[in-house]
């Protein structure tokens, strides 16, 4: 029996251990009950150490692994998922892998896996904890199997994978298979594989003695698990802003982290805004460093900094888009183009009374009638070019261009006038609409070719009615902020154009402390629905910093943005209600891994499935 | 810098934060980090809510049981070496901990090895008839194994914290969670009581009564100030039948508006405000029982917790609180209040801070001037909290602190 077989495992680990002979101690104890790990009315009492109870076995933990449809998971699979209630105690130090199967002949696929497979065992050793008991006599066997080589990562990839776990005739042996395509897919099963693992209390007596004896663990794997799984939406996003509040390199990884736990896989880089420009332009210094578009010199990301970025993502199976919001958003750093004999490159920087030149100070815009801008914004282009892998899409921003600051510009003004063109709203769109062409032809220019997918926010330029003037359908995505009652985003699907939404009465996680915007908390995030169409590319959470830095940025994004990952890679036809339990495991598993993700019920509510309906 | 020269003193002598420890547990580490927040904004009392009905995590030497079967795990408790750690560092620090114990109502996880009938409706379903969250429960005060048990509990904690003042909580008692038992009814019927609200009320009163002997009893025999939540025993009617106004102070959480609270100080009521339309700093999150956010929410703003004033809201209720006046001597000062539903240690600097620093100002300095004159001063104060370790969430884009007087916010 497998009881039978776990306790007699577990008795050769408490003996491995340093044995003491504690007194009694109190603990309580889960049982999985129609899908729902049930609370113990009373602790059990447990004898000391070589009397082993079914303790360990009946930990909450170990009842959340293996109960109802998709035990721990998060998110869960799409495919047909078992998962048996037969648990083997492993350590980490004993698994094995074996990437042969990895298809490989120079491209380095085995080298990604094998990079995947330490991160994997980083996961599982802070699952454990510090005092992480030895369990020598199980052995663990992961072996992966991929077909193709393509490492690209774009919203072609192939994500999908099959896990399944056997245990063999040698009734300590485990083997774990995970099939993919690809080598992200295989990665995903990693990911899965280690929420397949949970931490249990080792069967040592007297772990009630409170924090000055600290408890020794040990890592469970379910043993009778048989998966498959692939996402609905290729583009799962979430989007940072690091220009009104500059965010340090260990806080992007720390997010890449959550991200990658998360199975996210872009990471949507909202780099610069009129507040400051951290990017470092090589060929533009003045942007970031001399002119300081920067906050302080400490405060900017290299081209290093981003390539380093660029691979710890991929390494997660996330890729990064850059934005370069334009030409509205950009003011501090383009302020030295008349020192520099330039011209205006920006117009209204900093200017006051802010309510007359922009929605939110500072105020900036680019200025469409300098030649040089165009010149300047080409070397920029370069610099990014140099960095990203060939073929990235790019953001151009065109958020919230505020016509009073252009018209507020003689130059611009005089220039448009010289052309024969009014001030009125229609001839203030085409200066827009001129200069995104204009921009657009400048980046084609740098890459060689006209086929580099661009991304937009939805904005005057992108209405209906006006679009197929101005954006080609076939270059442009539409990234959509509207709320989830407007009709804009299946508008736009109707005319054939790419959508990604960014639905702000549910996924912007900025809302709730500014102005009268509501706080969406993680319900209303995962029941936020987008339809499964054709040109629905997926959609992003997005974390506008005005108010958050590094200090509180975990609390912000996290566990919300992961509400918002099951809804895009499983897109259940449940409700959150449904995932409660689910969720709340992987909100404690996220802060395991060091993110300090918000907490969103009293720990009673974890503790006792259900009861806080 | 050199010949500065500074007088200072505060305007209201009690200057607070609560800090609920039962809804999720809080590590010493992690309440010493606040008291740091606190001695650099020059708060001085840790009001500790330290049990509810979700979890017990105060080991009591006379009762370990309570934490055995209340604690949320058998290491998320505070032994009495946590709390003399925590006592002793608050008052190195200029800051008082005032310890609550919560009840009748508000208990639960960690009662139930007490024996039958010792608390009542404990986890009864559906909740929202029992109690105002999940999960309920509420002390028997027809049975006297309760003020035993109390009597050991307030003995562990009188050992530990010397606190000049004592919190009994009295919040949100539910009769209908007391009229379901029938122990409770057929004990009041012998003593010759009906079944009405009001007869319920003079039971809570008699459990209040008894309860307090028995702190007073822990108290080496003397008497001692108790705080007291605004409830339907302060009310109106009630309070001044019940209470007395040399022991009680009571603890406002209803809004600042509440005419309660001009009877409160026209009865001679020492108070402290900790109205939850600009002190709770829970508010505007998600809900976690039902569908919508939180029910305080919105968010409250810094600005706003700066500009709660404790004289304004008296005497827009129209108390006369100028100075002489005896009015004035009974508004003790204001406290931010931390409930912990959705609150752990992750993000536990970011609720409180800097907000509680703004109250502190108002506390301390009780300026004539609006929050956009502390504005530049505020920002600074956050950096310098996060150079002190504690992650406080950031007020402004950066531009703004680098700017000053650029970026004037609505609220």
């Amino acid at each position: 029996m497998k009881v039978a077989y776990l306790l007699q495992v577990l008795s050769a680990a408490a003996c491995l251990c340093a044995a003491e002979d504690s007194g009694p101690g109190w603990q309580w104890s889960w049982a999985c009950k129609s899908g729902r790990c049930v609370k113990s009315e009373y602790p059990i009492s447990y004898a000391s150490s070589r009397g082993i109870s079914n303790i360990t076995r009946k930990s909450q933990s170990a009842c959340r692994l293996t109960c109802g449809q998709y035990g721990a998971l998060w998110p869960h699979p799409t495919g047909p998922t078992t998962i048996g209630e037969q648990v083997v105690a492993f350590h980490p130090s004993i698994i094995r892998f074996d990437l042969l199967e990895v298809v490989d002949s120079g491209r380095g696929t085995r080298e990604y896996l094998a990079a995947c497979t330490q991160l994997f065992l980083d996961n599982l050793l802070v699952e454990c904890g510090a005092n992480c008991s030895v369990v020598s006599d199980t052995d663990v066997y992961v072996r992966l199997v991929t077909r193709s080589q393509d490492l690209t990562l774009n919203w072609n990839t192939d994500e999908t994978y099959t896990l399944d776990i056997v245990t063999s005739s040698r009734v300590n042996s485990v083997t774990v298979n995970i099939r993919a395509e690809t080598v992200y897919g295989a990665r995903h099963g990693l990911e899965t594989l280690s929420q397949l693992v949970a931490r249990v209390p080792a069967p040592l007596g007297g772990g009630g003695r409170g924090h000055s004896s600290p408890r020794k663990h040990l890592l469970i794997m379910a043993t009778n698990v048989r998966l498959s799984d692939a996402p609905i939406f290729r583009h799962r996003g979430l989007m940072l802003d690091t220009a009104r509040n500059f965010l340090p390199l260990y806080a992007m990884k720390r997010t890449l982290d959550a991200m990658a736990a998360s199975k996210l896989n872009v990471l949507h880089w909202h780099a610069t805004d009129s507040q400051s420009f951290p990017l470092e332009s090589p060929r533009v210094p003045q942007l970031a460093r001399r002119r300081f578009g920067a906050y302080s010199s400490r405060q900017v990301y290299t081209p290093q900094d981003v390539a380093y970025l660029l691979e710890y993502a991929r390494l997660r199976g996330v890729r990064i888009i850059m934005e370069l919001d334009a030409p509205s958003h950009a003011g501090n750093g383009w302020q030295w183009g008349e020192a520099a004999g330039l011209g205006q490159l920006a117009v209204c920087v900093n200017q006051q009374p802010w309510r007359k030149y922009c929605i939110q100070p500072p105020c900036g815009q680019l200025n469409p009638t300098n030649p040089n801008l165009y010149r300047v914004l080409r070397d920029l282009y370069r610099d990014i070019l140099d960095i990203f892998p060939r073929g990235e899409p790019l953001h151009m921003g065109g958020d919230e261009v505020y016509f009073p600051c252009w018209n507020s510009s003689a130059e611009i003004v005089n220039w448009m006038e010289a052309r024969g063109q009014g001030r009125g709203q229609a001839d203030f769109l085409q200066l827009w609409a001129d200069y995104q062409s204009t921009a657009l032809g400048t980046l084609d220019e740098e890459v060689g070719h006209s086929n580099t997918p661009i991304i937009l926010w939805s904005s005057h330029l992108t209405e209906p009615g006006v679009i197929e003037s101005f954006l080609n359908k076939d270059r442009y995505i539409i990234q959509t902020w509207v709320p989830a009652s407007s009709s804009l985003p299946v508008e736009l699907l109707a005319k054939g154009y790419r959508v990604i939404y960014s639905t702000k009465d549910t996924w912007y996680l900025d809302h709730g402390f500014w102005g009268s915007t509501v706080y969406h908390n993680w319900r209303v995030v995962y029941d936020n629905r987008i339809p499964r169409k054709a040109g629905v590319l997926g959609g992003e959470a997005c974390m506008w910093s005005e108010l958050v830095d590094n200090q509180s940025l975990d609390a912000k994004v996290w566990p919300r943005t992961a509400a918002m990952a099951e809804r895009l890679w499983a897109d259940p036809e449940t409700r959150s209600s449904s995932a409660e339990a689910r969720f709340y495991r992987h909100r404690q598993r996220l802060v395991t891994r060091g993110i300090r993700a918000d907490a969103v019920s009293p720990a009673y509510c974890y503790q006792n499935e259900g009861e806080c309906q | 810098m050199r010949d500065v020269n500074i007088t200072d003193s505060p305007a209201f002598p009690f200057r607070a934060l609560v800090l609920d420890t039962a809804r999720n547990y809080f590590s010493v580490a992690s309440i010493k980090r606040t008291i740091d927040g606190m001695a650099a904004s020059k708060l001085n009392t840790f009001h500790w809510h330290l049990t509810d009905s979700h979890s017990f995590p105060f080991q009591s030497s006379t009762y370990p049981q309570l934490s055995q079967y209340g604690a949320y795990t058998p290491q998320q408790i505070y032994t009495p070496q946590d709390i003399t750690s925590v006592v002793e560092y608050a008052r190195a620090r200029g800051v008082r901990v005032l310890p609550e114990f919560d009840a009748p109502a508000h208990v639960g996880e960690g009662w139930q090895w007490a024996g039958p009938n010792v608390t009542v409706c404990v986890n009864a379903q559906p909740w929202n008839k029992y109690c105002v969250e999940p999960p309920c429960g509420q002390l028997n005060p027809t049975n006297d194994t309760v003020y035993e048990i109390l009597g050991g509990i307030y003995h562990d904690i009188f050992a530990l914290f010397d606190s000049d003042m004592f919190h009994m909580g009295g919040d949100e008692v539910n009769f209908e969670c007391w009229r379901s038992s029938l122990d409770i009814v057929n004990w009041m019927t012998s003593q010759g009581m009906g079944q009405t609200n009001d007869d319920y009320l003079q039971l809570w009163d008699m459990f209040q009564k008894k309860a307090y002997m028995k702190v007073v009893e822990a108290n080496g025999g003397n008497e001692i100030p108790i705080v007291l939540w605004t409830s339907h025993l302060t009310a109106e009617g009630a309070i001044d039948k019940y209470l007395d106004n040399e022991i009680y102070i009571i603890q406002i959480w209803t809004t600042g508006r509440d005419a309660a609270i001009a009877n409160l100080v026209n009865k001679g009521f020492r108070v402290i405000f900790s109205n939850y339309d600009a002190l709770y700093f829970d508010c505007g999150f998600g809900a976690w029982v039902a569908e919508g956010n939180n029910w305080c929410s919105p968010y409250i703003g810094w600005h706003k917790v700066y500009m709660n004033n404790p004289y304004t809201l008296l005497t827009n209720l129209g108390v006369d609180v100028s100075p002489g006046t005896a009015a004035r001597e009974l508004v003790l000062g204001a406290e931010a209040a931390l409930w912990t539903e959705q609150v752990d240690e992750s993000s536990l600097d970011g609720r409180f801070w800097p907000r509680a620093a703004a109250m502190a100002e108002r506390l301390w300095s009780n300026p004539d001037e609006g929050w956009q004159q502390a504005e530049y001063r505020m920002l600074a104060h956050r950096e310098r909290l996060v150079q002190r370790g504690i992650q406080s969430e950031a007020l402004e884009p950066q531009w703004c602190y680098q700017n000053e007087g650029s970026c004037p916010s609505q609220g």
